[in-house]
């Protein structure tokens, strides 16, 4: 039988982390909550500039078109991958690098730049074959804004422009349920729009103010900023449902093992107590 | 002037107006424009300044927007930016210090100044201050 003091120490601390992890639940819960208003804010932003871009597809001829909309003329490809800063969420984390490295697997005769956002990108892409050009880390709740994800992405379309890449690609975990989140890829540029060429082009009752290549040429960039936005803070709010989850599971597990711990303990208490007993009854009877 | 035009501000943080209005006038990059109801359809890009709204009773609200695109069709405006501040609640000095600001990082740059960056916030808290000083 498992000795007294030892089993009791454990299930001490198997306590101890039952606390911890029902707190994390807790943290990961309101942090998920707040993740997900935002989102659900981002979208209407981002559902506003979807229509405008929309709009335009149906009445856009394909003459000076800004370079967004045509493939680059670099041979280098960039792809940006949204991770997240810290552990204890599951596969979570996993899952996106395993799928960040198969992508980067596919593309083994191109010259990739890496941009990782996301302190678990960082550790764990560092020896791919890939350069990595920029990472970011602690980019989290209110310090996802328009004009952090603007100075890392603008550089990227700035060069896009001025032909060092071919193609950049997004790559994140898009918010399904608390339960589930899917991996994405998703092409940023060229810039791929709905339904276009569309067949019946109608230029005429359209005013661009400037121009037409200024005018989409902002359009495009913001819409890019937006979709990166809204990919991180989809990330964050999966990154906490996966936390929400993984420590609501880790608790009930302690919850468990307290139960068969603490029953482990009272039977080798009794066992102990039966073999004093046992002991004393003998005595005594070797006393007769 | 009769009719009316849907009028909305999107943001990141939301919609952060949305109202029916009767006349509307923007900054775009090259002037001043004034868009009224079935005005041929848009896309404008503004500049740090002023936007102005006249409702159907006359009353007129002013904002402040950084930047932005205006989307107008012939029923609706969408002004999509980074965010948008009601004349009123512009707070004097704190526009003043903005401005303060990006002066004396422009003049005394140090080694991590974005100096294009502090141009634009000179410009738009410069902007912000003509909307609240300015009619």
């Amino acid at each position: 039988m498992a000795n007294l003091r030892e089993v009791k120490q454990r299930i001490v601390s198997v306590k101890k982390t039952k606390k911890i992890t029902s707190a994390m639940k807790m943290v990961a819960a309101s942090k998920f909550r707040r993740a997900q208003e935002r989102v659900t804010k981002a979208k209407l932003y981002g559902d506003a500039l979807g229509n405008m871009i929309n709009d335009l597809s149906a009445r856009l001829s394909p003459n000076n078109l800004p370079s967004l909309l045509e493939p680059g003329r670099g041979t280098k490809e960039a792809i940006i991958l949204i991770t997240g800063d810290r552990g204890l969420c599951g596969g979570f984390n996993s899952n996106i690098i395993k799928k960040a490295k198969r992508v980067i697997a596919d593309k083994k005769d191109t010259d990739i730049d890496l941009i990782l956002i996301g302190n678990k990108g960082n550790q764990q892409l560092k020896n791919e074959n890939a350069t990595i050009r920029d990472s970011i880390i602690g980019l989290a709740g209110d310090l996802i804004t328009e004009s952090a994800i603007e100075k890392i992405v603008a550089p990227l379309v700035t060069d896009y422009i001025n032909g060092a890449y071919g193609k950049i690609t997004l790559i994140y975990s898009e918010f399904v349920s608390v339960l589930t989140t899917q991996e994405v890829e998703k092409q940023l540029l060229p810039f791929e729009l709905k339904d276009w060429p569309s067949e019946t082009v109608t230029d005429a009752d359209f005013i661009y103010e400037p121009s037409k290549e200024a005018v989409l040429e902002a359009v495009i960039t913001k819409l890019i900023f937006q979709i990166v936005l809204q990919a991180q803070l989809e990330s964050k709010a999966a990154e906490e449902g996966a936390r929400m989850t993984a420590m609501d599971s880790a608790t009930d597990n302690a919850s468990e093992m307290i139960k068969d711990l603490t029953l482990l303990f009272n039977r080798s208490r009794q066992a102990a107590i039966t073999t004093e007993l046992t002991e004393i009854v003998a005595g005594a009877a070797s006393l007769n | 002037m009769s009719g009316q035009i849907g009028f909305k501000v999107v943001t990141p943080e939301g919609t952060a107006v949305e109202k029916t209005v009767s006349f509307t006038k923007l900054m775009s990059i090259t002037g001043e424009i004034g868009v009224t109801p079935s005005h041929t359809p848009m896309l404008v890009i503004l500049k740090p300044g002023k936007l102005m709204t006249r409702d159907i009773n006359a009353t007129e609200t002013t904002y402040f927007v950084p930047e932005g695109v205006a989307h107008i069709t012939k029923k609706t405006i969408t002004i999509m930016a980074p965010f948008v501040e009601e004349k009123k609640t512009i707070d004097q000095k704190r526009a003043e210090a903005a401005k303060q600001r990006a002066e004396d990082r422009i003049k005394k740059p140090k080694k991590e100044t974005d100096t294009a960056r502090a141009k634009a916030s000179l410009i738009r808290a410069e902007n912000r201050l003509k909307v609240l000083l300015k009619d």
